[in-house]
């Protein structure tokens, strides 16, 4: 089982980063987009199906927050998972993501494990490319 | 003081956690103001409190956190990449800091700025004002400078 996933931030590093965690993790992933904020996202979804969505907050023009709002309030993406990964950290901050969508959260600056560990909750494909136990739960933060 | 004290703490823990997770650079506290810096990136926070950090450094830090990052040869790094580090790294460590400053409530932060400054250009970063904390660093591939300005915390 290999999956699409679109990285949305507006760093190149960090989108570089969070790829290169996903495949030595040992995920497969047939398409991986990239995007350098939510308006950008919108556009790359349009003809592609995503499997799952790792978005920043904190980007110029379209912030993850919006990105989040106008995901939810579209009928065929509102239930494309989003982990959303950021610097941005509050217990508001978390829960407001929460609320506007998202399954997960990660706060940077973040270990490899936390992507992979996150990665297998939410989206629930191992890293042999098997789907896991469908009673899992994403990770919901230390609200 | 006690409150500068507690506040310069939290800075540190920010930059060490950082650099030392995303960029595999340690660092030491470094006396006095470290030593010429080639660049500069700034960000500005709001929320139960504002204000704005500002860190100097050197091309050796950018250079290596792009390396160490991206697991890059040295002349594969560029100016626009080493920009993207250094501007990563400050939202990562004012994001860290306003965490530990009050993790219930959302703080705002800005786009960080980045600048190179002119090799005759002996930018030390803000002087010594009110309001103001500076940490100076040492780290293996340069020094680097933060100036915290924030007049409710300082």
């Amino acid at each position: 089982m290999s999956f699409n996933v679109l990285i949305v931030d507006d760093s190149g590093a960090m989108r570089a980063v969070i790829k290169k965690v996903i495949t030595i993790s040992g995920f497969k992933m047939s398409l991986c987009m990239e995007a350098g904020n939510g308006r950008e996202a919108l556009e790359r979804l349009q003809g592609n199906w995503v499997d799952v969505i790792i978005s920043d907050i904190n980007m110029p023009e379209m912030g993850g927050m919006e990105l989040l709002q106008a995901l939810n309030r579209d009928e065929l993406y509102r239930n494309i998972p989003v982990i959303v990964v950021s610097t941005e950290g509050s217990r508001e901050r978390m829960k407001d993501a929460m609320d506007r969508g998202a399954k997960g959260f990660i706060k940077k600056p973040f270990l490899p494990e936390d992507i992979r560990s996150i990665l297998h909750e939410v989206i629930g494909v191992g890293t042999d490319g098997e789907y896991q136990d469908d009673s899992r739960n994403a990770d919901q933060g230390d609200f | 003081m006690a409150n500068t004290k507690m506040i310069q703490e939290m800075l540190t823990r920010a930059i060490f956690e950082v650099f030392e997770k995303m960029y595999y650079i340690f660092s030491e506290p470094l006396r006095g103001d470290g030593g010429n810096y080639q660049m500069k990136s700034t960000i500005n926070f709001g929320g139960s409190t504002c204000g704005s950090i500002q860190m100097l450094l050197s091309r050796g830090i950018a250079e290596t956190m792009a390396q160490n990052m991206l697991n890059l040869q040295k002349d594969e790094v560029d100016l626009p990449i080493m920009a993207d580090c250094v501007k990563e790294s400050l939202n990562m460590i004012c994001g860290n800091f306003v965490r530990k400053l009050d993790p219930d409530r959302v703080f705002d932060l800005s786009i960080p700025i980045f600048e190179t400054i002119p090799q005759n250009d002996c930018d030390r970063g803000p002087e010594g004002a009110d309001h103001q904390l500076t940490l100076t660093f040492v780290t293996d591939c340069g020094n680097m400078r933060l100036t915290m300005t924030a007049p409710e915390l300082l």
